[in-house]
């Protein structure tokens, strides 16, 4: 059994302006419904101005991500989100606590507890970036990130995404598998990325291909993950 | 702020017949029908039911029926979504042959009504690889994904459902299908469809008090079909807008769905699913 972790924003205060969403509980909660359906424990529900960038900030970077998202085995984030032309995730927060966004140049995963992480956001995996520079320096035991290349819906009739998501890899179906069937929208060109890491070439396909969250690959340090993994559907 | 329309809505036609939609089978017995048709028996296979799907498996397959809905899902457990390492074979099967195989094997499985289903383009599951000592990028095609879509009444039928999608490895094998169609069976009566002008004016006046930069990337007119995790029983024509909000570097894209009759049937959009209430969060406390 896993320990989840979701943290989601659909309203945005004037010190942190964004367009307004509706369905990032969905999607988030949704998830850790299913997950909890298949036996999993919850860690914490964050939305809205309880969702904190510290939570996903390292300490080293001054954050208090032990606590929270490295704290969990697998997290889940939805919201607004963005990668920019310097190879920099970020995502957007309801509140500034203590920023507005958070970036990937501030995370350190895997560090504690976080093995799978969920990004329900737009181009938390970008293709169109050079997506091994956005989140190389972030894989420290992680094992994979699931996101999506392009802008994602938020949308009543893709929100049922998370529920899915988690009722496939909750049930130790391959988590990668798992995102891409729950994600993928033919009509709304929504596209799915997962991504692994490995020591070789051969481990880190078989990690993408094949991780699910009774499989008990090892944590990865920093320094020896030697190659990355990605799919999607185009 | 500004809207930018990047396409325009076709031509609709005055009326259009609203369809009752017939639920497809979920029981056991279809269940297992199906999933010996495509070669999921033996002796470890065996049947499971929960509140949401039905499904039957063996050791290397799984098909199963969402209850809500009747969509069949089927894959392949060893080789759906899984490269094959340790070969040097680049993909091979071209766009057409993947088409040829998939409406074969749709049309030896039986559950498409082949008057409706339209081919509309092969998807590739692709997947790429990088070394850090070498700094060297990778890509390969894992499967093809055979998109088909549905027209009724010479009308393209959107939305989540509606689709059927035909996966196909590298050795030219199926391993995946997902299909939603709910069969149309009877017409319950002819609806006049609202202008587009109308739409497009209640539509640009919503954005134009959203005050962003709104890019409309998709216009349609069409009987609209939702996805797997839900009820419905009729098929009726919508006005469907896709579009994106731009905003510093961190955009958005939304869809609005609008009924398109004079007269709706059925609710095409229900309350959250997963609502969450929130209190607040003790800052002092870790």
């Amino acid at each position: 059994m896993v320990r989840v972790g979701v943290e989601w924003i659909n309203s945005f205060t004037d010190a942190c302006k964004q367009t307004g969403l509706s369905y990032c509980d969905d999607t988030s909660v949704g998830f850790l419904t299913a997950m909890k359906s298949r036996g999993h424990t919850e860690g914490f529900n964050w939305g809205n101005l309880n969702a904190w960038e510290t939570d996903f900030r390292d300490p080293d970077f001054g954050g208090d991500d032990t606590n929270w998202i490295d704290n969990v085995d697998f997290a889940h984030f939805s919201s607004h989100g963005g990668t920019s032309s310097e190879n920099v995730f970020t995502g957007c927060f309801g509140i500034a606590h203590t920023d507005c966004r958070w970036r990937s140049n501030r995370a350190k995963f895997g560090n504690k507890s976080l093995k799978w992480l969920a990004l329900d956001t737009c181009e938390g995996l970008e293709l169109s970036r050079d997506v091994v520079a956005t989140w190389q320096n972030a894989f420290h035991g992680l094992h994979l990130i699931v996101a999506f290349t392009g802008l994602s819906s938020d949308s009543w009739w893709t929100g049922d995404r998370g529920f899915w998501f988690g009722w496939n890899a909750g049930n130790n179906g391959k988590i990668i598998n798992s995102w891409l069937d729950a994600c993928y929208s033919y009509w709304l060109d929504d596209k799915p990325v997962g991504m692994a890491v490995g020591r070789t070439r051969e481990d880190a396909i078989n990690r993408r291909d094949n991780e699910r969250v009774n499989s008990n690959f090892s944590n990865i340090p920093n320094n020896e993950v030697r190659w990355f993994a990605w799919k999607w559907r185009h | 702020m500004s809207v930018t329309f990047n396409k325009k809505l076709p031509n609709v036609p005055d009326e259009v017949n609203v369809y009752e939609l017939s639920k497809l089978d979920s029981s056991s017995s279809s269940l297992i029908a199906i999933a010996k048709s495509i070669g999921v028996s033996g002796k470890t296979s065996k049947y499971d039911s929960d509140d949401d799907v039905n499904s039957y498996t063996d050791v290397e397959h799984i098909v199963q029926i969402y209850r809500k809905s009747g969509a069949l899902e089927y894959r392949d457990l060893e080789k759906y979504g899984v490269e094959k390492t340790g070969s040097n074979e680049k993909w091979s099967i071209s766009d057409d042959r993947s088409q040829e195989i998939a409406e074969q094997y749709l049309k030896k499985l039986n559950i498409i009504n082949e008057s409706e289903m339209i081919f509309t383009k092969v998807t590739h599951l692709k997947g790429g690889t990088y070394s850090i000592d070498s700094r060297t990028t990778e890509e390969s095609t894992i499967d093809s994904g055979v998109i088909f879509s549905r027209i009724i009444d010479k009308i393209e039928v959107l939305g989540p459902g509606g689709n059927c999608m035909v996966n196909i490895d590298s050795s030219g094998d199926v391993v995946g299908i997902s299909h939603l169609m709910r069969p149309a069976n009877s017409v319950i009566e002819k609806v006049k469809i609202i202008p587009p002008e109308t739409v497009l004016n209640d539509l640009e006046k919503k954005f134009n008090e959203m005050e962003r930069e709104i890019l409309v990337t998709n216009t349609s007119f069409g009987y609209f079909e939702l996805g797997k995790s839900d009820v419905q029983t009729k098929l009726q024509p919508v006005y469907a807008f896709i579009y994106e909000v731009h905003n510093d570097g961190t955009d958005k894209k939304f869809v609005s769905v609008i009924p398109a009759a004079t007269k709706t049937y059925e609710s095409l959009e229900f309350k959250k699913r997963f609502p969450s209430e929130q209190s607040i969060r003790d800052q002092s406390k870790k």
